[in-house]
């Protein structure tokens, strides 16, 4: 189920909420949470639904195992998640790298990327000492089912939200915050990322009318896309979780404002970029190695963190140029950087990350260097008969000033305070501004009868 | 559970009354629409022309493939409050922000798209298909009708091609040689195959809505005349044409706020009397020219006016004669009651919806036996041929 459904909006979050506050011990209001959970993913992904309750069963078993010292619970555990992740997602990939054709397709279970990462983080922190093994399942599937960040993150880890699986208080000031924060979301989403993606894909898809301008602005189209759909899913599920009495950890900020690449890597999905800076980057030397090592660790980090975000090739070239920017940034260029004008070094970052969703993007490596060299080597576009394609874009530009504007953190410098009739008119904003989201919700299922029925 | 921050008693009570009155708004209206979408649903979607989609029945099967849950999806969609509203008032904001630049680049003429029409001048029209995309179905309906005629040497059959927009690059004039692939692939001789001829974006306004993809009254009107002389019938006489300016919106300007009300005519014929019988009984009359003609008529459209879609229609003249069959779609409706003139019976069959009303297959030489057919004429155009025809004839 997705946030901006109307199924989500009309029915499951109301009744949600609803049983939720009606509950009248922790125990309900967990199993509240944990019937919803399951229901949110068996909505969208049903014969999926075993496979996550299994994944989880047997890293709770392991858990509880290796808590006991039993030696082959933890790499069992760890096989046994990074197996799924592999056969669900990668095996099609990596049966095509040894030549391996017609495999049978499986299903890719909604989510499997986070849910396998935090299971991950779950049994490898147990295996350090740093947590204790939880005791209830049910606690545990909720850790690894919580519906907010089941499908998108933001990546939890386990010691942080442990606490908050047993008693936890609401604030109602955080509650009704937490619903602002998730119509913000949902309009980030359905206001400007939709509006965008429509703009990218226009963009992209005319291979001979798109030339270096209209690329270099399909390129920030798709960004913005990507930005304001991931961080918008984000503040949707902040916002639910603070609404379910849980602070769910932060995982985008502005990243578009950064001043250099490694900027923009502590802005964007930070709780994934944590991940792989405390389960591969440093375990595996981190920057405390010679140069090279050094250069090497970064570039593993990075094809890997490309190869999460998909099962092709285009995703691990991403990664790579990611890689290879920031061991540039940090071994080449190194304290330079901060000498050159503010300016200077957000309009390089920015045309890098640009660049980079180039990558992203087109799946096709040949095309992406297609589309690379129209970026660099000047060719026209032909504005005029793009335009005549579907002047219905025109609506959707609409949302790009809007894209800008809010890359840059301009709301957090005007926030004021929450009391009386300021009050009452951000509620009354937010609720405006859901109807709106909802009306383009509903204006995507206009489909008028043209040649029946008149 | 709650943890209330410490705040003077005064703010504090209006702060809390201010969050919970929110919150209870926020459910109130969201779970007035799940009541709606469940209890109280609408039928028909009058803006989008066709039936409301409902709350759909539980089953583990359709749960399981996902069905259910996007009938669920589907419902809400339409059922919500305010929901026509909200379309109404995007695609209202969709056309407005398109409009400038419609203007910009559609000036000078050309080809300008609006989601799944185009704008050309003061028309809403529709890219032409080439001949590649549509060879292989119209030369398989070719064959198709020449092996009924070869099966019932007794009918006389004919073939009637509307060209539109679809045929004719508007803005180059260029055509797609649709008609002449049809004509030249059927073993029919050449005096039974015709077509309503658009060669020009001139012919093109003359004949057709300026909103709408039907033929308007002077292009049905042309395309009658055709027919009469096709068929060897003497057309009606036509007293005039009856006028109402500005009344009309055609489904292409569906979801296009904003497009102004163009005229709407209809010619007017001195019927003879008939009888008209649908699947279910005989209806009165099949159309509402009258009540248009008379200003009676409320809303304005092609099917109201001249006849909604129908799978079998039958008009008796009670005159010795022929009896005609009429094979088409819905660009018929504003032709078949004065073909019927010329004709003892009319049979007019609409196979995009006859199996379903008369709860079994077209099957074209029983119903050329079983109703003693002597000829037969096809009409429509680039669907009709190159799609419905096939699909749906091929029993």
């Amino acid at each position: 189920m997705s946030f901006s459904s109307l199924s989500f909006l009309y029915a499951f979050l109301p009744l949600t909420v609803i049983l939720y506050y009606l509950a009248p011990s922790p125990q309900w209001r967990n199993g509240v949470l944990l019937f919803a959970s399951l229901f949110f993913y068996a909505w969208g992904a049903p014969k999926a639904l075993p496979l996550l309750v299994g994944m989880a069963a047997l890293v709770w078993l392991c858990g509880l195992g290796s808590e006991k010292g039993l030696g082959f619970c933890h790499p069992l555990s760890l096989a046994f998640v990074l197996g799924s992740l592999v056969l669900f997602k990668y095996l099609g990939f990596f049966a095509g790298l040894v030549g391996v054709k017609s495999l049978p397709a499986l299903l890719l279970p909604a989510g499997i990327s986070f849910t396998s990462f935090q299971l991950m983080a779950y049994s490898i922190d147990l295996r350090r000492g740093q947590i204790r093994a939880e005791r209830n399942f049910f606690r545990f599937l909720l850790y690894i089912s919580f519906f907010p960040q089941l499908l998108q993150g933001p990546i939890l880890r386990y010691g942080a939200t442990a606490p908050m699986l047993g008693e936890r208080s609401v604030m109602l000031d955080g509650a009704v915050g937490g619903l602002r924060r998730f119509v913000r979301g949902l309009a980030k989403k359905v206001l400007i990322a939709d509006q965008a993606a429509v703009l990218a894909s226009t963009l992209y898809g005319q291979r001979t009318l798109s030339g270096t301008s209209g690329l270099w602005l399909a390129a920030l189209c798709y960004g913005m896309q990507v930005y304001y759909d991931f961080s918008g899913y984000s503040d949707m599920a902040i916002g639910l979780g603070r609404l379910f009495g849980f602070k769910l950890p932060e995982n985008f900020d502005h990243p578009f404002a950064a001043l250099s690449v490694s900027d923009f890597w502590r802005r964007w999905h930070m709780t994934l970029s944590r991940w792989f800076r405390d389960y591969v980057y440093i375990p595996l030397g981190g920057n405390r190695v010679r140069r090279g090592r050094f250069a090497l660790n970064l570039l593993i980090v990075w094809a890997l963190t490309g190869l999460w975000h998909g099962a092709s090739w285009n995703y691990v070239l991403w990664g790579l140029y990611y890689g290879v920017l920031l061991v540039i940034e940090r071994l080449v260029i190194g304290k330079r950087l901060e000498r050159l004008p503010v300016l200077l070094r957000w309009l390089v970052t920015f045309a890098l990350v640009n660049i980079g969703w180039v990558f992203f993007c087109i799946p096709d490596p040949p095309l992406i260097l297609e589309k690379l060299r129209r970026m660099f080597v000047y060719m026209p576009t032909d504005w005029r008969a793009l335009l005549s394609l579907d002047a219905s874009v025109c609506s959707k530009a609409l949302s790009l000033p809007f894209a800008l504007l809010f890359s840059f953190p301009i709301l957090k410098k005007a926030a004021v305070p929450e009391k009386g009739m300021r009050l009452i008119v951000l509620n009354g904003m937010h609720l405006v501004l859901l109807i709106v989201c909802i009306m383009f919700i509903i204006s995507s299922s206009f489909t008028p009868f043209v040649y029946f029925n008149f | 559970m709650w943890y209330i921050p410490e705040e003077r008693p005064g703010d504090l009570i209006k702060t809390r009354t201010i969050q919970i009155v929110t919150v209870a708004l926020l459910l109130l209206f969201l779970l007035a629409g799940f009541a709606r979408t469940l209890l109280s649903p609408d039928t028909e979607i009058f803006y989008e022309n066709r039936p409301a989609n409902r709350f759909p029945a539980f089953s583990a099967s359709s749960f399981l493939d996902g069905t259910w849950q996007s009938d669920v999806e589907d419902a809400f969609s339409d059922q919500i409050p305010a929901a026509i509203r909200m379309k109404k008032l995007y695609n209202i904001f969709d056309t407005r922000a398109a409009l400038p630049l419609i203007r910009l680049v559609g000036h000078g003429g050309g080809y300008v798209g609006f989601r799944n029409i185009c704008f050309f001048e003061d028309m809403l029209v529709v890219r032409p298909v080439a001949l590649a995309e549509k060879e292989d179905t119209f030369l398989a309906a070719a064959r198709l009708i020449d092996s009924w005629q070869e099966a019932a040497p007794g009918t006389e059959f004919y073939v009637y091609y509307i060209e539109t927009d679809r045929d004719l690059n508007l803005e180059t004039g260029a055509k797609s040689g649709l008609y002449d692939c049809l004509a030249g692939a059927l073993a029919l001789p050449a005096e039974r195959v015709g077509r309503l001829r658009v060669d020009s974006f001139a012919d093109y306004r003359r004949l057709f809505f300026k909103t709408d993809h039907h033929w308007n009254a002077d292009g049905s009107y042309q395309g009658y005349l055709d027919l009469c002389t096709l068929l060897g019938i003497t057309p009606l006489a036509v007293r005039g044409q009856y006028r109402v300016p500005a009344c009309y919106h055609g489904t292409r300007a569906a979801g296009v706020e904003g497009v102004p009300a163009e005229d709407f005519a209809v010619n007017l014929y001195d019927y003879p009397d008939m009888t008209v019988t649908i699947p279910s009984g005989p209806i009165p009359d099949y159309g509402m020219q009258s009540l248009f003609v008379s200003g009676e008529l409320e809303s304005v459209s092609y099917g109201s006016i001249f006849g909604v879609d129908c799978g079998e229609l039958v008009f008796d003249t009670g005159r010795p004669g022929k009896t005609l069959l009429v094979m088409g779609d819905s660009y018929d409706n504003a032709v078949v009651k004065a073909l019927a003139a010329g004709f003892s019976k009319t049979y007019c069959v609409d196979l995009r919806s006859y199996a379903a009303e008369l709860g079994h297959p077209f099957v074209m030489a029983d119903y050329l036996g079983e109703h003693g057919i002597d000829c037969a004429v096809f009409i429509g155009g680039v669907d009709y041929f190159g799609e419905t025809l096939l699909r749906e004839g091929g029993h």
